[in-house]
């Protein structure tokens, strides 16, 4: 058995379980969000094969452009590469909300928030997926023994939750009345995290600026993510025993 | 006079911690295990696998840890106490308030897990809690010390621990009066 599929097992079961068991805590067991992991699940596979390369082949074709990334590459054509994946992905990611199941948690406590971290934890579990059979089909990689592909790991787990925030940020921006902004900052944010390694794909930066670039741009998304979570999830002191309280003479002593 | 020793609630919050060793490991020690990987491996990287595999054993340090958490109910003060590694203590006379509450967590952490909550956590709305409790979120006892530093905390004899601690708040500030 090829060894990504062993490190896809581990991914899975890593990023399910960690951000799985906060949904779970964050959102007080509510199980609707599972229904929007669920639905993300299929859409990564989605936007690549049914729109991203018939895309990509399409300009590619139109252009006569060489496909291979490199220094060389006409600017556009970077731009194009960075471009895409943000904008097909991020439109296709809000697709389960179609379903009135999932739709109907957007009108809960916190809800655009949650929806958007489910949703983008399907997503982003779904396109581990994708990519592990991406690499599975490389010969380069047949011979490497599992425990290789640790980068794999790494990333994949990180990206779970970094299109969850980007989700997020489009669902409470929508929320708020402006919807147009938050589908172009979930983009811009997209973008920003694929930059570093485009421009690693084209032999124009050194990998040590991928993984500042990409550290840096994750640490901004978490703040960004905290900013979010204080104003949309409030603590609920309705259900809370108070079974001792000092008055304030005491307090004052 | 001897404290009186509670439990906290029964949680898987040790598999937790188990988990989070093996993943350190699997991640960042075992490639190391292939001699091809060694050979292209340069010292800096050598460097960091050593700080990885530390924060491993912490991991399942933390874990061998888990059957010592208890909560002491002694003459002038209620100890929280995670083996060595944590030791609050909250005199009675400065203990303002005992609330069963559900905190909102937040995403940074000094160590905390579903099951198991230790140190200083950031919670939503409230900030900083002192936490040595196998809930990490939901139906924590939460105690207030006149200065507003929080502590938080699950005994599994719930009724009968707040029963005990208002008890001893009462006799000190009876002694004090």
């Amino acid at each position: 058995m090829h060894g990504i599929w062993v490190m896809l097992a581990v991914t899975l079961a890593l990023a399910g379980g960690l951000f799985g068991a906060f949904l779970h805590a964050w959102t007080a067991g509510e199980r609707g969000y599972w229904w929007a992991v669920a639905a993300g699940l299929p859409l990564s596979a989605f936007a690549n094969i049914a729109l991203k390369a018939p895309l990509g082949r399409l300009v590619i074709g139109a252009t006569g452009v060489e496909p291979t990334l490199g220094p060389s590459s006409p600017v556009w054509f970077l731009a194009f590469a960075l471009a895409l994946a943000p904008v097909v992905e991020e439109p296709v990611k809000l697709l389960p909300l179609a379903l009135p199941r999932v739709r109907r948690l957007l009108a809960l406590p916190g809800g655009r928030l949650w929806t958007g971290i489910a949703l983008g934890l399907g997503f982003g579990l779904g396109e581990a997926a994708y990519v592990a059979w991406g690499v599975a089909r490389a010969p380069v990689y047949a011979e490497l023994p599992w425990y290789a592909f640790t980068g794999f790991l790494g990333e994949r787990v990180i990206v779970c939750l970094v299109h969850g925030i980007m989700t997020a940020t489009l669902l409470v921006l929508a929320g708020r009345g402006r919807p147009v902004l938050g589908v172009l900052t979930a983009m811009t944010l997209h973008a920003l995290v694929n930059s570093t390694a485009l421009l690693y794909q084209a032999s124009i930066v050194p990998m040590a600026v991928v993984t500042v670039g990409f550290g840096a741009t994750v640490v901004g998304l978490a703040l960004l993510f905290e900013r979010m979570r204080r104003a949309e999830a409030t603590p609920d002191a309705s259900a809370d025993v108070v079974y001792f309280m000092r008055d304030d003479d005491e307090r004052g002593r | 006079m001897e404290p009186i020793v509670f439990k906290p609630k029964p949680s898987w919050g040790w598999v937790w911690c188990v988990a989070l060793a093996l993943a350190v490991v699997v991640s960042g020690v075992a490639p190391l295990t292939s001699a091809e990987v060694r050979a292209e491996t340069p010292p800096i990287v050598w460097v960091m696998m050593l700080g990885i595999a530390a924060l491993g054993v912490w991991f399942l340090v933390v874990g061998a840890f888990f059957p010592a958490m208890r909560y002491e109910i002694g003459d002038q003060e209620l100890v929280l106490r995670y083996g060595p590694l944590l030791a609050y203590h909250l005199p009675y006379a400065s203990i303002a308030e005992v609330r069963r509450t559900d905190l909102v967590p937040s995403l940074w952490s000094s160590m905390r897990v579903p099951g198991l909550a230790l140190w200083k956590v950031p919670y939503g709305g409230i900030g900083t809690v002192r936490m040595c409790s196998t809930r990490m979120q939901r139906g924590v006892l939460l105690v207030t010390t006149a200065d507003g530093t929080r502590f938080g905390m699950s005994p599994a004899e719930e009724e009968r621990f707040v029963d005990t601690l208002t008890a001893r708040i009462g006799d000190a500030q009876r002694a004090r009066a």
